[in-house]
């Protein structure tokens, strides 16, 4: 015999006396008339039953004194150990505050150990109105770099040597051979200059 | 030293003064968690008792309990009952020492030593050892029940019936809704109603 599939949630609070008192009266008339939810009750009241006599049964607790005397100590120790702490018990929410500073000191702290990335190469970036590779060449005294062509009509220039000061001197000199002033720059960024 | 604050209300009612006692605690006040625990430790003792059926387990149980008690007071909300928010904790205590015991290799069985359990039943009733080899057999068929419950069912289960806590007293000692507990409680029972061992200890316990 099986009881009814829709009637097993209430079958099972009824027997744990969480049923509200209507759904109790229902429950009560729908047992009168079906059989299988009468049987699967007396199971569920047998089982609350088992539970019930098993939790209330008398026990011999006379050891309980060696627990009193057993275990201050170590609550003791804890508290102690958990005394510096005793702020966040009171406030649990400072908490999600001390996460939150930990993990910012985190990230700070993984950002400035950060490997900065190096330069692979400098790069002199010509405007007009040098016309070609070869005028490109000249004005830089023959220095040894690659000349490639950048969007028109400009150049770039690529110097072989990845020495600044080098790169430095030669940018002051094609400077003050076109009567322009050379740009600052920095090393730690790919670079473009136009003179 | 002796705490001595008992309200008269308080001495109707042991509950009211341990919900005292837990508020001062949680202010931080170690002492009152300690006369709390004092009060406590005897029913905590028989819960565990009742949970793995060993004396000395019981008393580590309970202790552990008492411990994680302290630790977590700052969860505790005064709408639970302090006993049954330890019981909550003593549940999870007990779920850590099966899953330990899950792990212990087994022990030899010793041919020549006589059996624990001869000499409990013995000592338990010398008049009727079978009437107590009985109960005993009960009990851990019971146990192990609880046991093949999973850790939500078993709680409620457990408060509900051992501890016999109102549901409202549940939810709030479990941190869920009453409407939760309901839930866990039917599929606690349901699972507890297929076992075919607990239908043989129903037939007996009709017959007698």
């Amino acid at each position: 015999m099986k009881p009814c599939a829709n009637k097993r949630r209430a079958l099972a609070l009824h027997t744990a006396g969480a049923l509200a008192h209507a759904d109790r009266l229902d429950i009560q008339q729908h047992l009168e008339s079906c059989a299988g939810c009468r049987h699967h009750l007396a199971t569920l009241h047998g089982i609350a039953a088992l539970l019930t006599s098993h939790g209330n049964q008398n026990l011999e607790l006379e050891d309980s004194l060696v627990l009193q005397r057993d275990w201050e100590p170590k609550l003791k120790a804890e508290a102690s150990r958990w005394r510096p702490f005793l702020v966040t018990y009171r406030f649990p929410r400072l908490r999600l505050a001390w996460i939150g500073l930990l993990v910012f000191a985190m990230a700070v702290g993984w950002i400035w150990f950060q490997p900065r990335p190096q330069p692979s190469q400098h790069a002199a970036w010509v405007h007009t109105p040098i016309e070609g590779e070869a005028q490109l060449a000249t004005s830089m005294h023959g220095a040894p770099a690659r000349i490639g062509s950048g969007p028109l009509p400009t150049w770039m220039y690529f110097p072989e040597s990845t020495d600044a000061a080098a790169l430095e001197a030669l940018l002051d000199q094609v400077s003050l051979q076109r009567s322009q002033p050379a740009p600052s720059w920095d090393l730690e960024v790919w670079q473009s200059y136009d003179f | 030293m002796p705490r001595d604050n008992t309200t008269p209300e308080a001495a109707l009612d042991p509950r009211i003064e341990e919900r005292r006692l837990f508020q001062e605690a949680q202010a931080g006040d170690f002492e009152a968690f300690n006369a709390a625990a004092l009060q406590l430790s005897p029913r905590l003792v028989r819960q565990a008792l009742l949970l793995c059926g060993e004396m000395e387990q019981a008393l580590d149980l309970a202790q552990e309990s008492l411990v994680r008690g302290w630790r977590n007071l700052h969860q505790y909300r005064a709408q639970a009952a302090p006993f049954t928010w330890l019981c909550g904790i003593l549940l999870h205590v007990h779920k850590d020492w099966l899953r330990k015991r899950m792990r212990r290799p087994i022990e030899l069985f010793d041919p020549t030593a006589p059996p624990a359990w001869l000499a409990r039943t013995v000592a338990a009733d010398p008049l009727e050892p079978d009437a107590s080899l009985c109960n005993q057999e009960r009990d851990v068929i019971l146990r192990h029940a609880l046991e093949r419950l999973s850790q939500k069912h078993r709680e409620v289960v457990f408060l509900r019936f051992y501890v016999d806590e109102s549901l409202a007293s549940i939810a709030a000692a479990l941190g869920c809704s009453v409407g939760t507990v309901k839930s866990r409680l039917f599929h606690g029972l349901e699972k507890l109603a297929g076992m075919r061992e607990l239908h043989g200890l129903i037939d007996d316990r009709n017959r007698s």
